[in-house]
C-alpha cells in the first residue's frame, strides 16, 4: 500500500473570478520514497502540498495517506494527524521564536506528553544525526538559514512521521547551504526510511530526489526517475524545465 | 494621492492599532466635557452647593488633562515604535525628516479632531444621562439638559491645544533614530530577556516595605508616608515585572519536568518575552489601576462619616451664646418659632460652658493654655437628651474625662497620651479616659491646643467652685425626633447650616439638616467625580494593553500559523491564548488590588468606623468589569487570530 495516495485531486478557488489551481491531478508515493515537485510559478505546487496537509479542502477528488482520508477528519482529529502523521518543513515560519532550537526540536513530543527522558534522548540522537548539537541551546535569531531549515528538518523526523512535507525548503539557501539541508534530508530518507514530499524551483535540489513530478497549469504534467547517475538526472530535470517553459531565472540557480 | 490624503489613508490602514487609542481619547474628551457641563450649567449656579460642584468637576476634568496629555504622549510614543520599519522605509525611499515629520503631525491631528468631536458629540447625546445621575447623587431635581457655549469652547480649545502640542513632539520622539535602526527594527531579533537576582530581591524588599509601611501608618503619619511609600510601592511595581517576574517565569519554563509537557512550555516561553517586552507597560497599568481604585475608593468612603453624623451633632440645632451676646433670646425665640412653625416637636436643654486657664504641671510658670469646661450632669443630660444611652461613669474631683471632638477623631487619640491640667486655683485635673460621646458640637466651641479633644468633663462641684473662670458661654440644644426635618433652618442665622465658634460673631449656630444634606452633597459630587476619573482611568489602562496586543498581532498571527501546521488543537490554541491573555489582563489589576488593600488599609486610620465593606465594593466591581473586558477582547482576539490558522 502507498503511503501516500493521491486521487482525481482537483483544487477551485472561489472568488471574484474562479480559478482552477489544481485539475485531476493523482499520483502515489511509496514507504520511504522521496519525491520532488516541480513546476513554474502559480502551477499549484503549494496548493497540491496544502491540500495533502490538509490546511485546505479540495473540491474534487481525494488524499489518502497510510490508508486514511484526512480530509473526512473533525478539525481536532485532523490537528492531532497532522501532528502524529505528517512533517512540515517550510521555507519561511517554521521555528517559533521564543524557543531555543532544542525546544523547537521536541515540540511535536511535548504536545503528546512523551515522557521526559524519551524526549532528551531522541532529540540528542537526531542531532546528532543532522549535526547541530552545537545550535541546540540557541535561539532562532542567533542561527542561519541554513540552520533554521536543518532544525526543522529535525523537529519533522522526531516524530518519525509517516510523510514529510517540504515547500521549498531551501528557497532562502545559498548553494552550500542548500546542499547540506539536500543531502541530509536524502540520508533520512534513506537511513530513516522517510517518505519526503517536496516542491522545489531547484534542479539542484530535485536531483536530490528519487522521482520528480512537474506540475503545469495545474496538471501533472510529466515525471522523471532519478536512475543511477545523479548528474545525469540533474540534466533531464534542466531539459524538462526547459520544455515546460519555466521563467529562465528557474535556471539560473545551477549550482553544483 | 496629496500628502494629506496619504496621512488619512495611513490612519485607516493602521486603524485596528489606532483603535483603542481614539476611543480612549475621545472617551477623555467626552468626561472631559461632561465636567464642564456641570461647571457651566445655567440652573446649578443657583444652588447653594454649586461651588463645591464647580471644585469637584473642576478638579476631575483638570486631572483628566493632565492625565490625557500623558496618556496620548505615551500612546503616540508607541505607535512610533511600532511603526518604525515603515518609516524606516520611507525614509530610505527619499522621504525628507521633515516631510515625515509633517506626515505624522497631519495623522496624529486627523486623530485628535476626530477624537475631539466624537468626545464632544457622545458628551452632547449622553449629556443629559449624566446631568440625571448627576442629579440623583446631588439629590436635587434632574438638570435639564443645555448646551453652554463656554462647554464647548474650553473642551475643543483645551484639547485641540493638547493634540497640538504632542503632534509637535513626534519629531522630538523620532530624534535620532538612525535608518538602519528604523529599517532593522520589527524583526525577531529579541535577545533572551535577562534579569538580576539581586534587582529582584530588591523587587520583593520594596513591595514588603511599601506595604509595611501602608499596614502600619497612624492617622498622624499617614500624610508624610504618602509620598514616599507611593514611590518605593511604583519602583518595586516596576523591578517586580522587569526582574523578579521575568526570572521566575524564566526559572519555571527551564524547569522540564513541568515545561516540557504539552503546551507549558508555549505559554511559559511566551510569557517570558511578553513579560520583558512590555514590563514597562504591565507598571504603568498596574499603577494606573491602583491610582483608579485608590480615589474611587477614597470618595466612597468618605460618606461613612455620614454614619456618625447624628453622633457628633446630638442636637438638631445647637446654638452657643458667648458671654455678653445681646441678642440670644431673640434668636433662641426665632429657632424655637421657626420649629414651632413647621410643626417640629422639639425639647431644649441650656447648659453653661467654662473656660480657663491651666498649665501642664505645678511647677510652670508660663501663660497656660485655655481650657473648656463642663459639668458632669451637663454632659450627662446633654448625651441621654440625644437619645444616646450613657456608659460613662462619673469623674472624682481631681479627676477629668476628655469629651472628644468628633467620632472620627478617636482615630488620632490612639496616639494621645493622657494628660493633667493645673487650674490657676491650683486644682489638678487628671484625664482619666475620653467620653463615650460628644456632647456639643464641635463648631460650637472654640479651638484648643489639642485640636482633637473639646474640652473636659469635670465633677460637679469643682465646676459650681471654678475661679478665674475667663468665660463663661451657653449652650442650648434643640432636640428633635428626626433631625433631618431641620433642614434649611433659619438660614439667615446660619447660612449654609452652621456658624463656628471662630468665625468672631456674638454666637455660634449648627443647623443638623442643612448641615447634613450640604456634607451629603459635597460627598456625593466628589464621589461623582471620582467615578468619572476612575472610570477614565480604568479604561485608559484596557486601552493599553489592547494596544499591546493589536501591536504584536501580526507575529502573533505567524507563531500561531506556525503552530496550527504543527497541528495543534482547537482547544489547546484556545487554551494557549486564554492563559496567555488571561496573565496579560489579571496579573496587573491583580497586583493594582494587593497595592489598593493595603492603600485602603492605610485609609482606614484615618476612620474611626470600617471602611471594608466599601472598599470590597469597589474592588470587586473593578474586577468585574475587568471580567467582562476581557472575555470580550478574548472572543475578538481568538477570532482574529483563528483566520490566520488552518
Ligand atoms: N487562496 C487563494 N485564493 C485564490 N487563488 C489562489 C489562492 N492561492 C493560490 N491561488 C492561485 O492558485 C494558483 C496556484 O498557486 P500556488 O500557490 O499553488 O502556486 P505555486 O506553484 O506554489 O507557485 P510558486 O512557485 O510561485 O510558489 C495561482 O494562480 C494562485 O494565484
Ligand atoms: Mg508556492
Amino acid at each position: 500500500m502507498p503511503i501516500l495516495d493521491v486521487r482525481h485531486l482537483s483544487k477551485i478557488y472561489e472568488g471574484k473570478v474562479a480559478h482552477q489551481a489544481l485539475h485531476n491531478i493523482r499520483f502515489t508515493v511509496e514507504q520511504g520514497e522521496f519525491v520532488g515537485i516541480m513546476g513554474p510559478s502559480g502551477s499549484g505546487k503549494t496548493t497540491l502540498l496544502n491540500l495533502i496537509a490538509t490546511m485546505d479542502q479540495p473540491t474534487a477528488g481525494e488524499v489518502m495517506i497510510n490508508g486514511r482520508n484526512p480530509h473526512l477528519l473533525s478539525r481536532n482529529e485532523a490537528a492531532l494527524f497532522r501532528r502524529r502523521e505528517l512533517g512540515f518543513v517550510f521555507q519561511h515560519f517554521n521555528l517559533l521564536d521564543t524557543l531555543t532550537v532544542e525546544e523547537n526540536i521536541v515540540l511535536p513530543l511535548m504536545l503528546e506528553s512523551a515522557p521526559l527522558n524519551m524526549m532528551e534522548d531522541k532529540v540528542k540522537h537526531i542531532a546528532a544525526q543532522l549535526g547541530i548539537e552545537s545550535i541546540l541551546p540557541k535561539r532562532t535569531y542567533e542561527i542561519s538559514g541554513g540552520q533554521m531549515q536543518l532544525a526543522a528538518i529535525a523537529r519533522a523526523l522526531i516524530q518519525e512521521p509517516s510523510l514529510i512535507l517540504a515547500d521549498e525548503p531551501t528557497g532562502n539557501l545559498d548553494s552550500k547551504a542548500s546542499r547540506e539541508v539536500m543531502s541530509t534530508l536524502s540520508a533520512s530518507s534513506r537511513e530513516a526510511s522517510a517518505t519526503i514530499l517536496m516542491v522545489t524551483h531547484d534542479p539542484v535540489a530535485a536531483s536530490y530526489c528519487d522521482r520528480v513530478l512537474f506540475i503545469k497549469d495545474g496538471q501533472l504534467y510529466n515525471e522523471l526517475y532519478c536512475g543511477d547517475h545523479r548528474q545525469a538526472f540533474f540534466q533531464r530535470i534542466i531539459d524538462m524545465l526547459a520544455l515546460l517553459g519555466g521563467k529562465s531565472h528557474d535556471l539560473s540557480t545551477i549550482r553544483f | 494621492m496629496t500628502f494629506r490624503q496619504f496621512a488619512s489613508s495611513n490612519v485607516l490602514r493602521n486603524k485596528r492599532t489606532y483603535a483603542a487609542y481614539f476611543l480612549c481619547s475621545a472617551f477623555s474628551v467626552m468626561i472631559f466635557f461632561i465636567c464642564t457641563l456641570f461647571i457651566y450649567h445655567p440652573e446649578l449656579r443657583q444652588q447653594i452647593f454649586y461651588p463645591v460642584v464647580v471644585q469637584a468637576m473642576a478638579g476631575a476634568a483638570l486631572i483628566m488633562y493632565v492625565f490625557s496629555f500623558f496618556f496620548v504622549l505615551y500612546s503616540v510614543g508607541a505607535f512610533m515604535n511600532t511603526r518604525k520599519r515603515e518609516f524606516g522605509i520611507l525614509l530610505m525611499h527619499g522621504m525628507t525628516d521633515r516631510q515625515l515629520g509633517n506626515m505624522l503631525f497631519l495623522e496624529n491631528m486627523i486623530i485628535g479632531v476626530s477624537a475631539i468631536a466624537t468626545g464632544i458629540v457622545s458628551g452632547i447625546i449622553t449629556g443629559k444621562l449624566f446631568l440625571m445621575a448627576g442629579s440623583a447623587f446631588l439629590g436635587i431635581s434632574p438638570l435639564p439638559f443645555r448646551l453652554p457655549a463656554g462647554a464647548l469652547g474650553l473642551t475643543a480649545a483645551s484639547y485641540a491645544v493638547l493634540f497640538i502640542i504632542i503632534s509637535l513632539c513626534i519629531p522630538w520622539l523620532l530624534r535620532s533614530k538612525k535608518l538602519i535602526d528604523l529599517v532593522q527594527s520589527g524583526q525577531p531579533l529579541r535577545p533572551e530577556p535577562g534579569a538580576s537576582r539581586g534587582l529582584s530581591v530588591l523587587a520583593v524588599v520594596l513591595l514588603l516595605l511599601g506595604y509595611g509601611l501602608a499596614a502600619t501608618s497612624t492617622a498622624s503619619t499617614l500624610t508624610y508616608r504618602m509620598v514616599p511609600v507611593t514611590l518605593i510601592t511604583i519602583a518595586g511595581t516596576y523591578l517586580f515585572y522587569t526582574q523578579l517576574g521575568v526570572k521566575l517565569v524564566g526559572r519555571i519554563a527551564r524547569s522540564r519536568p513541568f515545561a516540557w509537557k504539552q503546551t507549558n512550555l508555549i505559554s511559559l516561553a511566551g510569557l517570558h518575552y511578553r513579560l520583558r517586552d512590555h514590563a514597562q507597560l504591565f507598571s504603568i497599568v498596574t499603577v494606573v489601576l491602583a491610582i483608579s481604585f485608590c480615589s474611587v475608593g477614597v470618595f466612597v468612603s468618605i460618606p461613612v462619616l455620614s454614619k456618625q453624623f447624628e453622633e457628633d451633632f446630638p442636637a438638631a440645632v445647637g446654638y452657643m451664646s458667648k458671654e455678653g451676646n445681646s441678642l440670644d433670646a431673640a434668636h433662641l425665640s426665632e429657632i424655637s418659632q421657626e420649629l414651632g412653625s413647621r410643626s417640629i416637636p422639639f425639647e431644649a436643654l441650656t447648659l453653661p460652658i467654662k473656660y480657663v486657664q491651666a498649665q501642664p504641671s505645678r511647677a510652670d510658670s508660663q501663660p497656660g493654655h485655655l481650657l473648656t469646661l463642663m459639668s458632669y450632669s451637663d454632659y450627662k443630660q446633654a448625651v441621654l437628651m440625644s437619645g444616646q444611652p450613657l456608659i460613662d461613669e462619673p469623674p472624682a474631683r481631681e479627676e477629668a474625662l476628655v469629651l472628644v471632638a468628633s467620632q472620627n477623631d478617636r482615630t488620632y487619640l490612639r496616639g494621645r497620651k493622657l494628660t493633667s491640667h493645673v487650674l490657676t486655683s491650683g486644682l489638678t485635673l487628671q484625664e482619666t479616659r475620653y467620653t463615650k460621646h460628644v456632647a456639643v458640637p464641635e463648631y460650637l466651641l472654640p479651638d484648643l491646643e489639642d485640636e482633637h479633644i473639646s474640652g473636659l468633663v469635670v465633677h460637679d462641684e469643682v465646676f459650681a467652685e471654678l475661679s478665674h473662670t475667663l468665660q463663661t458661654d451657653l449652650y442650648t440644644g434643640f432636640y428633635v425626633e428626626d433631625y433631618r426635618q431641620t433642614e434649611a433652618l433659619v438660614p439667615e442665622l446660619a447660612p449654609g447650616g452652621s456658624v463656628r465658634y471662630t468665625e468672631g460673631l456674638p454666637y455660634a449656630l449648627t443647623v443638623s439638616g442643612t448641615l447634613y444634606s450640604m456634607r451629603d452633597s459635597l460627598y456625593s459630587i466628589l464621589l461623582f467625580a471620582a467615578l468619572l476619573v476612575g472610570t477614565v482611568f480604568f479604561i485608559a489602562a484596557g486601552s493599553f494593553l489592547y494596544f499591546r496586543l493589536y501591536a504584536n498581532l501580526d507575529a502573533d498571527q505567524r507563531h500561531y500559523a506556525t503552530l496550527s501546521r504543527l497541528g495543534i488543537t482547537d482547544s489547546e490554541f484556545s487554551r494557549i491564548v486564554t492563559g496567555q491573555l488571561g496573565l496579560l489582563f489579571f496579573v496587573p489589576i491583580g497586583l493594582a488590588i494587593v497595592h489598593s488593600i493595603f492603600a485602603f488599609i492605610a485609609l482606614q486610620s484615618y476612620f474611626y468606623l470600617s471602611i471594608a465593606a466599601e472598599m470590597g465594593v469597589v474592588l470587586v466591581s473593578f474586577l468585574m468589569m475587568q471580567v467582562v473586558y476581557f472575555f470580550f477582547i478574548r472572543s475578538q482576539y481568538l477570532r482574529k487570530l483563528r483566520k490566520s490558522m488552518v
